[in-house]
């Protein structure tokens, strides 16, 4: 019974967790592209951030890598490509990969977009602030995005395929429509 | 006795010769009017030099390449590398001549699903009948008995690298064909193209995060700039007219009124309107032929194509009248009936540096009406550009375009009113809404230049580089740097 209670106590907790950090999300700025923990197979990014009103956003790039050793390395991602496994993740320092861009939005709607090319496999966050006109953080949100080598990507359902065979009338149909035209 | 014989036979030999003379004179004074008017007219310049005719492979080319590098990275292959075609042609003729060729009808999902791999995607503004295609590019097909009638789209996929994917968009059928030959020189084909550093394409629900795979580009380095161009033809050039006219009516104008409105129009008319040239005063040209109860020979799409190519070679030249030599593809192709008489329409646009020609309207740089071997209606408006000019646009400085998603989210408001007039009601209640639900709608975003009808209410003598939102068959033009409206439809469907 206790296990069960502290499951319950766990799981709520971890709710809150979650409700906590995306209250510091700006309701007005969404991040359209990647979508959290998406999986890309590709050595480039599109990132599309809308902002529902004029604003000044912060935009940063960076990828997660883990210690070992002392050391800074890329995640293996052919390993662990589960969300709630890289959410457990531990000792992840964040690596810059461009420069931090600012975005300043005039009307009721407005897209940023960037295109980042050459990014290796590994686990990369987006980080979005929404900036006041001193620089001051209003709100923060993160998103994840899992990059695996484009040789990995999952061949096609081979079901998805399967095409049906002309059946033995639209065979005769193509036949006359042959001979006669339509 | 013998002097009189000399004076008669002087005589008879003077009457004989001044017989001849006479027929000859007669011979020399009507040749003009009379074997003019009955002669097979001739090209409107080739008397004075040859202008080669395009071929059928030359105009028909590709509205777009567009090739899928995984995880939503596309490009569409610029129009300057359209070698990337010819290499596509070798392998599907190869393909389609191996061994145990079949084909199986599949779905709509299955076609796009395979798209969205690595795979390039063909794609024509038209239909284009398979097996007569096929003959025309000297492809032997080696399946007895091909369901496909016609094709507007073809694919390769490395998601099912055996098989070549085919859409028939007059009867909304996909295919699937599937050979013994190997298709890995596609595959390469893809990689060579990611290499190359053409603009990126993302579909639109990356960026909007709407339900539309239709592709947006980033913005773009661009050669492009204004334009200045002349009219082939203005109104004052009586030489000129008269020398175009008798291309159509022969050099006597033989039951031929002529008529000069006020406007500046010139109208030529045969009879009681059996054939008729317009002129406008704006350079563009009509000329129609009223179609009898005669029989008509039905002929097939390149048979008419052929002749179609042939006749405004001789009336007018594929160049300007003044020898503007532009690129023309075909842009258009359609089946017609004209009192009950079947043919084609075909519409023919200009490439100018590598990006093609768009009118404001319902204009077109060549279009032709074909019933049998006999046109019906031809209408020309070509523009006059300096070859300077020409050459200048190849070596102008690069620069960068407005970001089309920054049109899209300026003017949907435009977008959408354009759209509602032409009957296509954007739902909504909220801006939001109204800004999803337009941009769900969008087609295709490309670049090309625009001729306006006028800018401000004056007529610039300029084209424009413009980004082009189609939908359906509405275009919309926007600069392609400052993202000014220049252009949408002003008369029938989408006009406002």
């Amino acid at each position: 019974m206790k296990k069960y209670v502290f499951a319950i106590f766990l799981i709520i907790i971890m709710l809150i967790s979650t409700t906590t950090v995306f209250a510091d999300r700006d309701p007005d700025v969404f991040v359209v592209n990647p979508e959290q923990y998406g999986t890309i197979y590709s050595d480039n990014l599109l990132i599309s951030v809308k902002i529902l009103k004029p604003k000044t956003i912060k935009v940063a790039f960076y990828e997660e890598k883990q210690l070992k050793n002392d050391v800074a390395v890329s995640i293996n991602v052919n390993k662990i490509d589960e969300k709630s496994e890289l959410a457990k993740l531990n000792n992840l320092i964040s690596k810059l990969v461009y420069d931090k861009e600012t975005f300043v939005s005039t009307s009721k709607l407005s897209f940023y977009t960037k295109r980042v090319e050459d990014i290796k496999p590994g686990l990369y966050r987006i980080k979005v602030d929404t900036v006041d006109s001193l620089g001051k953080i209003l709100f923060t949100s993160n998103t994840r995005v899992i990059v695996k080598d484009k040789s990995l990507e999952p061949p096609a359902e081979v079901s998805l395929f399967e095409a049906p065979h002309l059946t033995t009338i639209q065979i005769v149909q193509n036949f006359f429509k042959n001979i006669f035209g339509n | 006795m013998t002097k009189p014989i000399q004076i008669e036979r002087l005589k008879t030999i003077i009457i004989v010769v001044l017989f001849l003379m006479t027929i000859l004179l007669l011979y020399f004074s009507w040749k003009d009017s009379f074997f003019g008017s009955i002669k097979i007219p001739t090209a409107f310049l080739s008397q004075e030099k040859s202008i080669p005719l395009p071929t059928a492979t030359e105009l028909i080319k590709p509205n777009e390449i567009m090739v899928n590098f995984g995880s939503d990275a596309h490009t569409i292959v610029p129009r300057k590398d359209y070698f990337y075609w010819d290499a596509f042609v070798l392998e599907v003729t190869s393909f389609l001549g191996a061994k145990n060729l079949k084909i199986t009808e599949i779905n709509r999902n299955q076609f796009d699903e395979s798209m969205n791999f690595r795979s390039i995607r063909i794609k024509f503004d038209f239909n284009l009948p398979f097996r007569d295609t096929l003959e025309q590019f000297g492809i032997q097909e080696n399946s007895n008995n091909t369901p496909i009638e016609m094709f507007t789209s073809v694919g390769y996929s490395t998601a099912i690298p055996d098989s070549i994917v085919v859409y028939d968009g007059k009867n909304h059928k996909y295919y699937r064909l599937i050979s013994d030959y190997n298709l890995k020189a596609l595959s390469e084909m893809i990689g060579n193209i990611e290499k190359e550093s053409f603009d990126p394409y993302f579909p639109m629900r990356v960026f909007l995060g709407i339900d539309n795979s239709s592709l947006m580009p980033i913005s773009v380095k661009t050669e492009m700039k204004e334009v200045a161009y002349g009219k082939e033809i203005n109104y004052y050039e009586t030489e000129k007219i008269v020398k175009f006219a008798q291309t159509f009516f022969g050099n006597g104008f033989d039951f031929v009124r002529k008529i000069t409105e006020n406007s500046g129009t010139t109208i030529y008319m045969y009879g009681y309107g059996q054939k008729t040239l317009i002129l406008n005063k704006d350079g563009a040209i009509e000329y129609k032929e009223e179609i009898g109860d005669a029989s008509y020979d039905t002929l097939n799409y390149f048979d008419s194509l052929t002749y179609a190519v042939k006749f405004i070679g001789e009336h007018g030249s594929w160049e300007s009248l003044n020898g503007t030599k532009l690129t023309p593809f075909l842009k258009e192709a359609m089946p017609i009936i004209i009192n009950n008489k079947s043919g084609y329409r075909f519409v023919f646009g200009m490439i100018i540096n590598n990006h093609p020609l768009y009118f404001d309207g319902k204009k077109e740089a060549l279009s032709i009406d074909i019933i049998g071997s006999h046109i019906v209606n031809y209408k020309r408006q070509m523009l006059d550009i300096s070859q300077n000019t020409l050459e200048s646009l190849i070596i102008a400085p690069q620069n960068l375009t407005i970001d089309p998603i920054n049109i899209l989210t300026k003017d949907y408001m435009k977008i959408k009113t354009v759209l509602n007039v032409a009957g296509i009601i954007v739902p909504g209640t909220t801006e939001t809404d109204f800004f999803e639900n337009t941009s769900i709608l969008i087609d295709e975003i490309k670049i090309g230049y625009i001729k306006t009808d006028e800018k401000d209410g004056i007529q610039t003598g300029k084209i424009y580089p413009a980004w082009i939102f189609s939908v359906g068959d509405i275009n919309i033009y926007f600069d392609i740097f400052s993202g000014k409206l220049l252009g949408y439809p002003k008369q029938g469907p989408g006009g406002v």
